[in-house]
């Protein structure tokens, strides 16, 4: 502009400055909380992955001779019921646990983004009929659902993973249908039809990219909670059966000996506990880092 | 009564207001400004956003909030010192010595309260009067604002009102307490016409009755109604200050001219054009110098592109839509027009007048529920959406918001090469030069190239909207409030831009604006209209100079200030020469 | 808009009603085609249970006969809807009485330590909210906790409680309905997570309304801070409670099942359990079909409360 004014009037057409960032001391606990929850994460990764490689003994050697122990050289943590040794059951538990969350939040992931964008993409009658049957999966409480999934095909591993993630799936799919709407109605979608692209290239290359990147920070959130759902059902004796070293299985044993062995029942809630809440820690940071895209 | 009224009500010296960021850095916001503003006068302040302003408000009410410092050698109010005021002793002067109105905005008075609980809290937190008199007193404020049926308005929520009536129950909630003093932040802003009038009616009825009036706008045609003195605000100073006669007639600085110049109105029709034309060949504004586009005399040869055969045709197109309440809602009525190639026909209306409907139907977007749309005398709205794809590149648009128009994942090197039929990131490598040409002929560089749409500024971002929109070389732009997201500045020089396309490319323009100085701007013919019918058309001389419809002359009304300038001294050819923009400044 | 013909209100609840059966009608007929899913021949399986030996050819046909099962699957969904109807939900595979009848036996226990641990979640929240929205310090604490509380499966929380209280203080009964003292431990157990999750909204409705233009309005008629907090920002921070109440009342339910386990207390959790691990499938249906209706229930009294506590909804038909 003129020489006679400041700067800083010269800038109604530049870019806008980026959002404020929070405030500064609540940074480095958040950049902390995250390291830790990464490290951890790791760990109990590749415990699920080569649990060989952290674990000194067996999880399945019973020594009927040393049980409820406490903590000693030998057996870090301890021993159960049985005489196995916490610590290794523990670490062997970590794969089941992880397992059932992952397919279960993966296969419900899948159903929900075919269940929505169909629903979303389609005409009026099809998008109701998806919605409406939508509502009456989700009128009933997921743990209800699950359990009538796990009534219907019995208990163990797999139908649990299945159970649960019928129990996701309905949400995603609402989620993912909502998304499909605002990104169906933007302008940029408005853009690309008036160019003339056929209607296989918007959804390819406009709709579906951009609904599915906050599903994916829903989908890390979902994790943790399809960990507890599915340690719960493990919990109430219709998961994995005994003697697979679990965590909610093992959580359900130690219910018997609370007197006896306190500390029993406090590691593997705490191995459920830490591991859900690393997983949150990591998804709130994506979280941001998206919105913070966004928003600048 | 107030130029030599006693000692000023408001006085400020130096003024400074600066936020602290949570990254510890100190913005200067307001950087050393003096006021005074005596009893019953009318001060507006007028400047762009980020010119200070509100925060220049903000700090006569202690609202500044915690991040803030208020620092100055003076500032009093009624000769009490604001600095360093306690919270409690600023609760005693707001709402009782010192009303406040902000813009309309949906929630500018809370929403789950009955509007006359609104009106009647600065009564309730004062106590002032028992709750019979309270309830009698926001009755007659009410009725005060001019609003009908006070009674059954009083025990209506805000959304049940218009904006007109909640800007002026806001405007009711402000005086109840009978201030000495009114500030009022963007008051009209998000009005249509002929409602801003009605408001700033009020406003002026209130000065005249002894409120002094502190008025924020970034629009001088609204200021200069009503304004005693106007302070014009850059950048946290105050650039200039006078009568509305010395600021509007006599600009001394720069940046007011720049103000006036964009502002596209029209009081006074042939004067914009040169200041606009001025504008447009100001270096800041891009690499390109835009050529003046061919309006500098309106009755030249300008005037009169060749027209061609007719390429968009409406034919008695109507659209209802179904309202929330389940009753219908009839958008467009009947509309029937033709846009001729090469033309730039207007679109006049105020919001809910059907003329967005009428953009979306006339790009297919939309399927008339009676009538038809014609491209080119080919069957255009009647086509399946299959039939329509190869044709329809050549009707484009250009949104009100281009930000929203634009695939946040994409850069606009790929957003351009999309539409030069270059899809993925291989395409846009090899479509860099058409990509770099086209950037080029909207006044951008290379530098935005691998920039995202939210990187860009507002000005920057029209124009990639524009250069997307001309890549498939369209035949009709339709061109829905292009500019009313903008600042006034760079209104002007998109404006501009529009009409040199049209003339360089030869394509026509359907330019929809709530705006009639924007498409006096660009435009031959204007369409008005007013729920969902045409009221009136002609070119827009006609229609400007003999408005036959009287909507039309409401919509007239509502602009033309009695306190606007006369035409032959407003024109920019008076101006000191040395006034003017020294060129080549900035690159 | 403005009518007087009562209409708009009455056509909201009728509609809103008829949803609900459409809700209601969908959950039971998941279930039916759930029972079709059941792996086995059904007549052995309602023979099954309490009789160890293989029934009889004779007693299987019979089951048939009387079960309609050789029927056609429309004509047996029919009679399953004209049944339902009548508040006829079956019969346990397992204990031979009717379905309805267990549910109710045991419908007052699970009742108390729901409706208890939603007030006592609901009054946590509140307090938690208000406490701490737009205070940076105490904000950064408790949505940590919060944090915390919500990663934590109710199974744990439970062991640790009776650990801590039961076993170790010896303050509350371990197991079993007795009082009022064998309902705290449960209680807080369950109440808990509900408490972390409305505490997270609530605050951000607060914070929300709080960077709204009203606030600034409300405050430039020199409305003290307090006022602003309890006469507008409440309100508006109940909206998003109201949001989360079906989520609540899922968590609600679910959690009744692992806190009964974990308490041992007697109740819907504890049948619906003992259901699924024997395969007795119209238990599992009933309980399926009865949380159906009450979340239908509840998310009709929400949303009349929207209305009542947003008078932009009144208008508007959901």
């Amino acid at each position: 502009m003129t020489a006679r004014l400041p700067a800083t009037a010269s800038r109604t057409e530049c870019p806008p400055t980026p959002a404020a960032p929070r405030s500064a001391p609540g940074q480095w606990a958040r950049r902390g909380g995250l390291l830790c929850a990464s490290v951890f994460l790791l760990l109990v990764g590749v415990a699920a992955a080569w649990p060989g490689l952290l674990s000194v003994h067996t999880p399945d050697v019973t020594d009927l001779s040393a049980t409820l122990q406490g903590a000693s050289p030998e057996h870090l943590l301890g021993t159960d019921r049985l005489g196995r040794d916490t610590l290794s059951r523990l670490i062997y538990g970590a794969r089941i646990s992880l397992l059932l969350g992952l397919t279960a939040t993966g296969l419900g992931f899948l159903a929900g983004l075919v269940w929505g964008l169909t629903a979303g993409l389609s005409g009026r009658v099809v998008d109701e009929v998806a919605m409406r049957s939508a509502d009456v999966f989700m009128s009933v409480p997921s743990m209800l659902m699950v359990l009538l999934v796990i009534a219907i095909f019995g208990a163990g591993e797999r139908n649990a993973a299945l159970a649960v993630a019928v129990g996701i799936a309905p949400g995603f799919a609402r989620l993912v249908r909502g998304q499909t709407l605002v990104v169906k109605n933007t302008g940029y979608v408005a853009a690309a039809v008036s160019l003339g692209l056929p209607a296989r290239a918007v959804i390819l290359r406009h709709i579906v990219p951009n609904v599915l990147p906050p599903l994916f920070v829903y989908a890390t959130m979902t994790l943790g909670q399809t960990i507890i759902v599915g340690a719960s059902l493990s919990f109430l004796g219709l998961g994995p059966q005994p003697p697979t070293p679990e965590w909610g299985l093992m959580l359900a044993e130690a219910r018997g000996y609370l007197q006896r062995a306190p500390l029993l029942g406090v590691y593997p809630g705490l191995a459920i506990t830490l591991t859900v809440l690393s997983i949150a820690t990591v998804g709130r940071a994506l979280q941001l880092r998206f919105e913070g895209r966004d928003a600048r | 009564m107030s130029e030599n009224g006693p000692a000023p009500l408001l006085t400020a010296k130096n003024l400074t207001v600066s936020f602290t960021t949570p990254r510890n850095e100190v913005v200067a916001a307001v950087r050393g400004i003096d006021l005074a503003l005596g009893a019953g006068e009318c001060l507006a302040l007028v400047g762009e956003s980020g010119s200070g302003k509100s925060a220049t408000a903000r700090a006569v009410l202690g609202l500044t909030g915690s991040r803030a410092t208020v620092d100055a050698e003076e500032l009093t109010f009624a000769g009490e010192q604001l600095l360093g005021l306690a919270e409690r002793d600023w609760r005693r002067l707001r709402g009782a010595r010192i009303g406040f109105v902000l813009q309309d905005a949906l929630t500018s008075l809370d929403p789950l309260r009955r509007v006359g609980d609104e009106v009647a809290e600065p009564l309730v937190v004062h106590e002032l009067g028992s709750r019979r008199d309270r309830d009698e007193r926001v009755i007659s404020l009410l009725q005060g604002v001019g609003i009908p049926d006070p009674r059954v308005r009083a025990r209506q929520y805000p959304h049940e009102l218009s904006g007109g009536l909640r800007q002026r129950a806001l405007i009711a909630s402000a005086i109840a307490a009978s201030p000495s003093l009114v500030i009022a932040d963007e008051p009209t802003t998000a009005l249509d016409a002929t409602v801003q009038r009605q408001v700033l009616d009020l406003l002026s009825d209130m000065r005249d009755a002894g409120t002094a009036i502190l008025l924020i706008s970034h629009d001088l045609s609204v200021v200069a109604r009503l304004a005693d003195r106007i302070a014009v605000m850059a950048a946290g100073l105050i650039v200039e200050q006078g009568t509305p006669d010395d600021i509007l007639l006599r600009p001394a600085h720069p940046y007011t001219r720049e103000l006036l110049a964009a502002v596209p109105t029209f009081g006074a029709p042939g004067r914009i054009f040169r200041a606009a034309a001025d504008v447009d060949t100001s270096p800041r504004d891009s690499p390109t110098r835009l050529a003046a586009p061919s309006r500098a005399d309106p009755s030249g040869p300008g005037r009169s592109h060749p027209i061609g055969r007719t390429i968009l045709e409406l034919d008695a197109v109507s659209k209802r839509f179904r309202s929330p309440d389940g009753t219908w809602r009839q958008a467009v009525d009947g509309v029937t027009f033709g846009l001729h190639a090469g033309e730039a026909l207007g679109i006049v209306g105020e919001s809910g007048s059907g003329k967005s409907t009428t953009a979306q139907i006339a790009m297919a977007m939309l399927a008339p529920d009676h009538g038809e749309v014609r491209l080119d005398g080919a069957a255009w709205s009647g086509l399946r959406e299959r039939e329509r794809q190869s044709e329809r590149h050549r009707i484009q648009l250009i949104s009100q918001d281009p930000l929203s128009a634009f695939d946040p994942r994409f850069t606009v090197e790929r957003i351009i090469a999309e539409a030069l039929g270059r899809p993925g990131r291989r395409g846009a490598i090899k479509a860099r030069a058409e990509v770099t040409a086209l950037l080029r002929r909207v006044g951008l560089d290379d530098d935005v190239l691998h920039r995202r749409g939210r990187e860009l500024s507002g000005g920057q971002r029209q124009r990639v909207a524009i250069a997307r929109a001309i890549a498939p070389r369209p035949e009709v732009l339709v061109c829905d409030e292009p500019v009313s997201a903008l600042d006034v500045s760079v209104q002007a020089r998109i404006l501009a831009l529009l009409a040199q396309l049209r003339h360089e490319l030869g394509v026509a323009l359907l330019l929809i604006s709530h705006d009639l100085g924007v498409i006096h701007e660009v435009c031959d013919r204007v369409l008005v209209m007013k729920d969902g019918t045409i009221v009136e058309h002609g070119t827009v001389t006609e229609v400007l100079t003999a408005p036959r419809h009287p909507y039309t002359h409401s919509l007239l009304d509502s602009i033309a200030s009695d306190r606007s300038p006369s035409p032959a001294s407003a024109n920019t050819d008076q101006h000191d020469p040395a006034l003017t923009y020294p060129g080549g400044n900035q690159r | 808009m403005n009518e007087r013909t009562l209409s708009p209100q009455a056509r909201w609840w009728i509609r809103r009603g008829l949803l609900g059966i459409v809700v209601v009608w969908g959950a039971a007929t998941v279930t039916f085609i759930g029972m079709q899913l059941l792996p086995g021949d059904k007549a052995t399986l309602i023979a099954g249970g309490g009789s160890l030996g293989g029934a009889t050819p004779e007693v299987l046909a019979a089951i048939t006969r009387e079960y309609g099962l050789d029927r056609p699957l429309i004509a047996q969904y029919g009679d399953f809807l004209a049944r339902l109807i009548h508040g006829d939900l079956g019969t346990s595979y397992q204990r031979g009485a009717p379905v309805a009848e267990l549910i109710w036996s045991q419908l007052g226990s699970t009742v108390v330590l729901a409706l208890g641990a939603a007030v006592l979640g609901f009054v946590l929240a509140v307090v938690l909210a208000t406490s701490t929205a737009a205070r940076p310090r105490g904000r950064a604490v408790t949505s940590t906790v919060e944090l915390v509380l919500l990663s934590t499966p109710s199974a744990w929380v439970g062991i640790l409680a009776l650990t801590v209280f039961s076993f170790e203080l010896r303050i509350f009964p371990a197991i079993g309905n007795d009082g009022i003292a064998s309902l705290v431990l449960p209680w807080v157990t369950l109440a808990l997570p509900i408490a972390a999750a409305l505490a997270q909204v609530m605050r951000d409705g607060l914070e929300r309304a709080l960077e709204q233009p009203f606030a600034t309005t409300v405050l430039s008629r020199g409305a003290t801070h307090g006022r602003l907090r309890w006469r507008h920002l409440a309100r508006h921070s109940l909206i998003p409670v109201l949001t989360l109440s079906g989520w609540s009342l899922a968590e609600l339910l679910g959690g009744v099942v692992i806190v009964e386990t974990v308490f041992a207390r007697a109740g819907i959790g504890q049948l619906l359990v003992t259901a699924v691990t024997s395969r007795d499938f119209p238990v599992v249906a009933g309980v399926v079909i009865l949380s159906a209706v009450v979340f239908v229930v509840v998310n009709v009294i929400v949303d009349a409360l929207y209305r009542v506590v947003d008078p932009r909804l009144r208008e508007t038909t959901p």
